[in-house]
């Protein structure tokens, strides 16, 4: 019986990760993570770094500015005049109702009330970028009446009226209205404020001004050449709220005064002084601002800018970029310092700083201006020689640029650890697999040389004997164990033949030596030892003819051809010709068979010389004086020839390799020479028809069964 | 005159039992020692049977050598290969080389001397068949004849039939249509111990070289566990 090799079953243990490839992940794995920390190490360091020298440079403007009242002086206009400061814009700004470019400068926008009516009042900022004035209003109005277009009646609809003296004295008065949302008219008007003098062609980028509709109102930016102010740069800004429901205009607020008829009532557009702009323009640095207010914390100088685009560049928007930002806030939670993540988010603390710095204090503050991006400020105050305030000074950085680098530092890291895990593993798994796959073809080829009767079929293994690695070690081990194996094998199974050659010899001069020894003659009571000698020869001649027949069988079979045969005819006769056989006289064989035909494919004295060795068999292992059953049956595509005796149970030590040859289970005492040759001819004739033998003990009778299964024949 | 016999064997003992074995026989026996001694030798001598052992001290294949000389020089001389090399394919390469029989060892001295006095008997009648009266015995489509031991079936000779395989054919038609036993077929093979494996070899042999000459041929059947039976329909 074959024993099925155990290196057939898979061992689920060889797929559980290693305690070495474990470790090797966690250090790949971290190798990103600790670039993380380095660099979140570095931004802190930078961060602080840039707060200390924040505080130098607010410490050298302070010092830059300190007793220059000059600079710093109270602007001279009346009691009655209101101050509007301009606000200096950091690019160009485009007249197209949004404020983007106002955001920095909002905190400072000047409201307006018409009296007790604080709900219809409006808001004001103004700008300068080069020669040019830039203004945002913004009007609370719960109805907006349009102009018509045609109508000559420029009062009867919501409108801006703005009152410019020139340098001669002469006011020039202009109306912006609206038709529709977006681009406005401008008309310069008569003194009545309603009787147009002419419009200026749509097309000129003289005065431009946009209106915006608002849930609340609407909002009106508008633009206008310096020159267009005099010497003292007074102008004057009222807002209409005309009523819709007779058309008629039903008040008016003024942002100068009450009346924009009153030369007093102008106010003064407080301009950046020139000499502290320039003072402060060698102080330019990318991402950071310094403003310097006067007393009333109006801007009197500034210079830089946080970000240019920082609003657009900071917004989260793709899908991608919101995975990163919550990517590096989950890597910083992870590795980050955690002070980090404490400072403030509250934009009020700009204000905080500027109150802290009019009291004469010195005070940093850092918060949130965007997510993923802080801000540096710091807030000192300028004093004269005798220590009384001048003004403050307020710097304020972004750590965008630093967390913009650290982002993209963070997007490489991330980028070239990605492609080295990918590209690692992709090696890893690629060696892996080959390493997998040889020692795969080596078992494999290691099964194959092995033949089903468990004998080897050659003497080398060829897969991987010639490499130079480990496996090529174990390969080469492998191989010599094989070859040595496979002469020992050749040994075995050439020494019958051996020992067949070398006892002939001497046992045929022996033979013909007591042959001669008989022809000279010897007395009557010696010829008796005589015989006995030549029995015991011819046995010793019968055992060597058997080793070699057994050696030499698997050969011969190979001289034999496979021819149909009705293996049903063939028992009933052989098993016939042991009854008569049989020295009691008695059966003591019987065939059993519900069919006359089986056939087979198969050499008729080969199967005789099966049935030969199992009977002897069963002959030598039966209880005495019982029956061998003979029986043969067909099921499907096999007949099964099986041999049945009562005896002795097969031992279960006995059962893997009852079938080998030179093995035999009988305790000795027959009689008969035995070199368990038979049941190992039984197997390799089986084998030889295609066919498997098996043993089965059964019980009640206690006895033991052969089983050959042997293809039928189909015709 | 004495028939001259050469024995080439290069066992001592078994050399001069042979020798004196055939030499009480009434035989001119000259026996060598090695496949050398024995090429010098038979260029003096011209022998009427030779027998040859085939393995001689180291030469596996001396016999074999030896054969293929002495019929050279001499290629009707009966050639005996006596021998321990038992396997299919040395008997089937000494018969191919001209040998006229194949016994493997042990064998007995009273069947060598028998199966050497059928060779030269069987010489005698090849060299001069028209001298001898031939006793023809047919069984069917065979014809055994008994003194030159050849067989015929329908008329036409049984190509390579060896002499066992001939006292086989006489032992099985000798009752045609009963059993001859294994026991009794192996008295034919001039051996001390046949299984009945060998027996069966023989017969498969025997029906593969009668079938060259009739393919339909299905003579001999087996009598499974017990021997064979010649059918004497044909």
């Amino acid at each position: 019986m074959n024993k099925p090799l155990a290196s057939n079953r898979q061992n689920p243990r060889q797929w559980r990760p290693s305690a070495q490839a474990i470790l090797f992940l966690l250090i790949l794995i971290s190798m990103p993570l600790l670039a993380y920390r380095f660099l979140a190490e570095t931004r802190v360091f930078m961060i602080e770094g840039q707060s200390q020298a924040q505080e130098q440079l607010a410490q050298g403007v302070v010092t830059l500015f300190k007793g220059r009242e000059d600079l710093l002086q109270e602007l001279p206009y009346l009691d009655s005049q209101q101050v509007v400061f301009s606000h200096p814009l950091s690019r160009q700004a485009k007249v197209d109702g949004y404020i983007r470019e106002w955001l920095d400068f909002q905190l400072f926008a000047n409201y307006f009330g018409g009296g007790d009516d604080v709900e219809d009042g409006y808001s004001l900022l103004l700008g300068e970028y080069e020669e040019r004035i830039y203004g945002l209003v913004r009007i609370q109005d719960d109805v907006t009446i349009l102009r018509q277009r045609g109508n000559r009646q420029l009062d009867i609809s919501d409108h801006l009226r703005l009152s410019l003296p020139d340098r001669n004295g002469n006011e020039r008065r202009l109306i912006i209205a609206a038709t529709e949302p977006g681009k406005m008219e401008v008309w310069y008007v008569k003194d009545d404020w309603s009787s147009p003098m002419y419009k200026t062609p749509s097309s000129s980028f003289i005065i431009q001004a946009v209106m915006r509709p608002l849930v609340d109102g609407y909002l009106v930016e508008f633009a206008l050449p310096r020159y267009f102010l005099n010497d003292r740069q007074e102008f004057g800004l009222a807002v209409a709220d005309v009523d819709a429901d007779d058309g008629t205009m039903r008040h008016l607020k003024t942002l100068v005064g009450s009346d924009t008829n009153i030369e007093s009532h102008y106010n003064l557009l407080a301009m950046r002084s020139p000499e502290a702009n320039k003072i402060l323009a060698s102080l330019d640095r990318a991402n950071s601002q310094i403003v310097i207010y006067d007393k009333q914390l109006q801007v009197r100088a500034s210079v830089g800018k946080l970000t240019a685009d920082v609003t657009e560049s900071n917004q989260i928007n793709g899908t991608l970029e919101q995975m990163q930002y919550w990517l590096n806030r989950g890597l910083d939670w992870f590795v980050a310092i955690p002070a980090y993540l404490s400072s403030s988010q509250e934009a009020s603390q700009e204000q905080e700083l500027l109150n802290k710095a009019l009291n004469k204090e010195f005070a940093t503050g850092r918060w949130h201006r965007n997510p993923g991006e802080e801000v540096l400020g710091v807030a000192a105050p300028i004093t004269d020689q005798e220590g009384a305030l001048l003004g403050v000074v307020m710097i304020k950085q972004s750590t965008a640029q630093i967390l913009k680098l650290q982002q993209q530092a963070m997007q490489n890291i991330t980028l070239l650890s990605f492609i080295t895990m990918v590209a690692i593993l992709f090696v890893l798994l690629t060696f892996s697999w080959r390493q997998a796959y040889r020692v795969q073809r080596l078992g494999r080829e290691a099964q194959e040389i092995v033949d089903p009767s468990g004998r080897l079929r050659t003497n080398q293994l060829r897969s991987d004997v010639r490499s130079s690695d480990r496996i090529g070690a174990l390969a080469r081990s492998f191989s010599d164990v094989v070859e040595r194996l496979h002469e020992h094998q050749q040994f075995i199974a050439t020494m019958p033949r051996t020992l067949r050659h070398e006892i002939n010899n001497p046992l045929n001069a022996t033979m013909t030596s007591l042959e001669n020894l008989q022809r000279h003659g010897i007395a009557d009571d010696q010829q008796r030892y005589l015989d006995i000698a030549q029995r015991g020869l011819v046995k010793i001649g019968a055992i060597v003819e058997k080793l070699a027949d057994a050696a030499n069988l698997e050969e011969a079979l190979q001289e034999d051809d496979l021819e149909p045969l009705n293996l049903a005819y063939l028992l009933e006769t052989y098993v016939n010709h042991q009854e008569r056989s049989a020295e009691t006289g008695q059966e003591d064989v019987v065939f059993s068979c519900n069919e006359s035909q089986i056939a087979v494919a198969g050499v008729d004295y080969r199967i005789e010389q099966l049935l030969d060795k199992l009977l002897d068999n069963a002959r030598d292992f039966r209880t005495p004086e019982s029956t061998i059953v003979v029986r043969l049956y067909r099921q499907d595509l096999y007949c099964y020839l099986e041999v049945e005796n009562q005896g002795p149970h097969i031992p279960d030590s006995m059962q893997g390799k009852l079938f080998s040859s030179m093995v035999s289970a009988r305790q000795g005492g027959t009689g008969k020479a035995h070199f368990g040759l038979g049941l190992y001819i039984v197997r390799m004739i089986a084998l030889y028809h295609e066919g498997e033998v098996s043993a089965h003990n059964l019980v009640n009778p206690q006895s033991v069964m052969f089983r050959v299964r042997l293809p039928v024949l189909l015709v | 005159m004495a028939k001259h016999i050469v024995i080439v064997e290069d066992d001592a003992d078994q050399r001069e039992n042979y020798q004196v074995a055939l030499e009480q026989r009434g035989y001119q026996v000259t026996a060598f020692a090695s496949k050398e001694s024995a090429q010098e030798g038979l260029l003096q001598i011209k022998p009427d049977v030779v027998i040859l052992d085939i393995i001689m001290q180291d030469n596996i294949d001396a016999g074999f050598q030896l054969c293929s000389d002495i019929l050279k020089r001499y290629p009707h001389i009966p050639v005996l290969f006596l021998t321990e090399r038992v396997e299919e394919i040395d008997r089937i390469i000494g018969l191919r080389m001209g040998a006229w029989d194949y016994q493997p060892k042990p064998v007995s001295l009273g069947f060598l001397a028998e199966k050497v006095a059928t060779l030269l008997r069987l010489s005698d009648i090849r060299e001069a068949p028209q001298e001898l009266e031939q006793t023809v015995r047919e069984v069917g489509q065979l014809q055994l004849l008994e003194e030159s031991r050849l067989a015929q079936w329908a008329g036409q000779d049984i190509e390579g039939l060896t002499l066992t395989e001939f006292r086989m054919l006489e032992a099985l038609t000798r009752r045609p249509g009963h059993i001859v036993t294994y026991d009794i077929l192996a008295q034919a093979t001039h051996q001390h111990y046949v299984s009945n494996n060998t027996i069966s070899t023989h017969i498969r042999n025997i029906k593969r070289k009668i079938k060259k000459l009739d393919n339909d041929f299905d003579a001999i059947k087996s009598e499974y566990g017990m021997g064979y039976r010649w059918m004497d329909s044909q």
